[in-house]
């Protein structure tokens, strides 16, 4: 209900304070906390109870000549975004950014569910050799073995592809990057919303996977301890080793899914130059942080002062304008191989693992690249 | 889906607004879940076009606003359909029927 009551104010933040203006406002707040009401006595969460308000609130267009604004007020309180719109940003609206977030969140699914796979795949060999040594000379040793190496690649294949459908997926939305937008103060809010929620989620489950991750020795170690038999030290321990390790950074790519979408969208408003927080891999990573732009204030500022909002967008414009084919050539010159390493990243740290286990028969520890490979990648990020 | 038009049912929420009043006083919310009730889901009507409509037709005289305290304890605005009111809403039935009759003709 606080987010609503913020929504409103926000929007009535620029209008005169009339009794009209007051009255009208106490009437709208009063239908959309029935609304509300009965939303959550329905069993709706609090963020899709706010998620529906807010998108069937309407626009303030059609009741402002009630409301005694004349044409000049109007445009003030549009002021924020009309410039925006001189500053031909493009324009991402509520839906818009509500598919983004919940088509993010299933590539963020896909890509750890690939990656895991990945990693799970060993287990199909590591079991495979355990049966096999448990029937010595036999048909079903053989059997054993095969359906191992074939487990093995078909669940490589599966998680191929489904971090090639997670990156594929994402492409339809890289203009969010490559372009300069922005969203208005109903969608701010919403999102603002959605990050709220995801958050407390976000922690728990990142946790998990670490957990599972940092753990992922022991059930080998105790197994190792407790028993002789070697099936279990040597097929069942090592399997959930990696059954773990899986689970674990499938965990941790998927934690902070809802909410990195979310800042993305969060940072649209005060981005300057396209491209500037860029995380992923195109080539417009290079104006990272060298554009001298100011991101304080206008982003989060969400009441939209006129003032503020009204002539900073057209001198960032003209500071984009002027600065962006200089540090592009530069930086292209100065970082050529980062660059080519950021633009191929996964598919280079799939071929160091492939190389790594099938040439060098490295799957034991071959799957360490998988940790290692984001904390490196935010490195390289840093660098650009 | 098949959506609605704002653009066709504009001229007619004061219509559909005062269809409930003259069944008895009542506030923004419950028309509006009334609304959404009686067409089936298919209607529903935003808050500020709501409120837009409430203003439009006091202003207008076909209906008075006064506040009561609601079975639950709070205190709401509840709308009061007046004579004028009553006789703005005949015409506009009428007014529906002919233009309904019209647009049909041309609807294959």
């Amino acid at each position: 209900m606080e987010t609503i009551r913020e929504y409103l104010n926000n929007i009535f933040a620029n209008l005169p304070a009339t009794d009209d203006v007051f009255r009208a406002k106490q009437e709208l707040l009063a239908m959309m906390e029935d609304k509300y009401n009965e939303l959550i006595a329905e069993g709706k969460t609090e963020n899709e109870a706010v998620g529906t308000i807010i998108s069937e609130f309407g626009n303030l267009d059609e009741i402002s000549d009630l409301l005694g604004m004349d044409k000049s007020q109007e445009n003030g309180t549009d002021a924020g975004a009309d410039s925006f719109d001189a500053g031909s940003r493009r324009f991402v609206s509520l839906e818009e950014a509500r598919d983004y977030i919940s088509n993010s969140v299933f590539c963020k699914y896909v890509l750890g569910l690939g990656v895991a796979f990945c990693i799970i795949s060993v287990v199909g060999p590591i079991m495979g050799s355990g049966i096999e040594d448990l029937f010595a000379v036999n048909v079903i040793s053989r059997v054993a073995t095969a359906i191992g190496v074939i487990f093995l690649f078909v669940s490589i294949a599966l998680g191929v592809g489904l971090i090639i459908i997670s990156s594929a997926r994402n492409k339809e939305w890289k203009f969010l990057k490559n372009e300069l937008c922005y969203i208005d103060e109903e969608t701010e809010i919403f999102v603002r919303n959605e990050a709220e929620t995801a958050s407390v989620s976000k922690g728990m489950v990142l946790a998990t996977g670490i957990v599972l991750c940092s753990l992922s020795f022991l059930p080998t170690a105790v197994i190792g301890i407790i028993f002789e038999n070697y099936f279990l030290t040597e097929a069942i321990g090592p399997s959930l080793l990696f059954i773990m390790v899986g689970l674990g950074v499938l965990l941790i790519i998927v934690s902070s899914a809802r909410t990195s979408a979310c800042k993305l969208l969060l940072k649209l408003n005060s981005v300057k130059v396209a491209g500037q927080f860029d995380e992923d891999d195109d080539d417009e990573d290079n104006f990272h942080g060298t554009v001298n732009s100011d991101t304080t204030g206008r982003a989060y500022n969400i009441t939209g002062s006129i003032a503020g909002a009204a002539d900073d967008p057209c001198i960032s414009k003209v500071k984009a304008k002027e600065l962006r084919p200089v540090y592009n050539d530069d930086l292209r010159e100065v970082n050529p191989l980062i660059e080519t390493v950021l633009g191929n990243y996964w598919t280079i740290v799939l071929i160091v693992f492939f190389v790594g286990g099938f040439v060098f028969g490295a799957w034991g520890w071959i799957w360490i690249i998988w940790l290692i490979a984001p904390i490196v990648r935010s490195y390289l990020n840093k660098l650009v | 889906m098949q959506e609605i038009s704002s653009d066709v049912i504009r001229g007619y929420n004061d219509t559909i607004i005062l269809y409930f009043l003259r069944q008895g006083d009542s506030y923004g919310y419950e028309i509006s879940k009334n609304i959404k009730t009686v067409s089936d889901g298919k209607y529903l009507i935003k808050e500020t076009t709501l409120y837009s409509a409430f203003n439009r037709l006091e202003k207008n005289g076909y209906i008075t606003s006064f506040s009561r305290d609601a079975d639950n304890g709070k205190r709401r605005t509840y709308y009061r359909i007046t004579d004028s009111g009553q006789e703005y809403y005949r015409e506009k039935c009428e007014e529906w029927f002919l233009t309904k009759d019209v647009i049909d003709r041309f609807i294959s």
